[in-house]
């Protein structure tokens, strides 16, 4: 397995974002979905939810299909897939520890931002 | 840079002192980390020590690899159920002026297959061995070290 130069860059500026990545890793483990089933389970809109979408297809990690009137968003099969879902669920395993570890330590701390 | 590797950065205002209380005790650990963090033996997570870490439906193991104290705490951990994919951990606290830097490193070990190039592989003892949080330590590194199998360089 091997990512280098270009193709490796949106890949990883995608993967940004933490709440991009929390919508990969959604898609990685909870298979085939809409972005309305997505946005259900996220504390960001329906819209914004469809934006992280577009950019992770854009990168090539997920695909659309249309089934009748639903759109419905799936991790790309490829040689990164393995990589990338590792990425994308460890980077979001740590985000909600870090989260707890805050409101450990800091638990007053100031208003986080939005991440719609 | 490996390609498994996670970073994550986060500023608290909380002193040193408790930051590194949170992060290199079994009893800090378990207020975020997991709901409980079990230390085989006394002496609690020093090098060389073993621990049972309850997250969420996960049991991890890990294996203490470095400690500097005050400063940083790296292992090695896995999920019971997948001994043969380990991954390595190092936290590091950092002072700030408002208070102090966690960053988190996790990348996922190199683990080749026997018989296969690559710089080394433990045997399915050793992996049973690691895993045994009841194993005497002081016995510890002359049964890993023979348990160790050489795998050849790639050409």
């Amino acid at each position: 397995m091997s990512v280098a130069g270009d193709d490796a860059d949106p890949i990883f500026a995608a993967l940004g974002d933490p709440t991009r990545r929390e919508v990969l890793r959604r898609v990685a483990t909870g298979g085939e979905q809409t972005a309305t089933q997505l946005a259900a389970e996220l504390p960001v809109s329906r819209q914004a939810v469809v934006k992280h979408l577009q950019v992770l297809a854009a990168a090539g990690l997920v695909a659309t299909e249309r089934h009748g009137r639903e759109q419905r968003y799936r991790l790309t099969p490829g040689p990164l897939d393995d990589a990338v879902a590792w990425i994308a669920e460890v980077g979001a395993a740590w985000d909600d520890r870090l989260a707890r570890l805050r409101r450990h330590l800091d638990p007053d701390p100031p208003p986080a931002p939005d991440l719609g | 840079m490996p390609i498994r590797t996670v970073t994550r950065s986060i500023d608290l205002t909380a002193d040193v002192a408790r930051t590194w209380e949170a992060l290199a005790t079994a009893e800090g650990l378990a207020a975020w980390l997991g709901s409980s963090v079990e230390v085989a033996g006394a002496g609690g997570l020093l090098p060389g020590s073993t621990a049972v870490l309850v997250e969420g439906d996960r049991r991890r193991r890990l294996v203490v690899s470095e400690r500097t104290e005050g400063g940083s705490l790296a292992f090695t951990w896995w999920d019971e159920d997948r001994p043969d994919d380990p991954s390595t951990v190092r936290v590091e606290l950092d002072a700030t002026d408002e208070g102090v830097r966690v960053t988190v490193t996790e990348t996922a070990d190199v683990v080749a297959p026997l018989g296969g190039a690559g710089r080394a592989s433990l045997s399915p003892a050793a992996v049973d061995h690691l895993a045994d949080p009841g194993s005497a330590w002081d016995r510890r590194p002359a049964r890993l070290a023979g348990m160790l199998l050489p795998v050849p360089a790639p050409a």
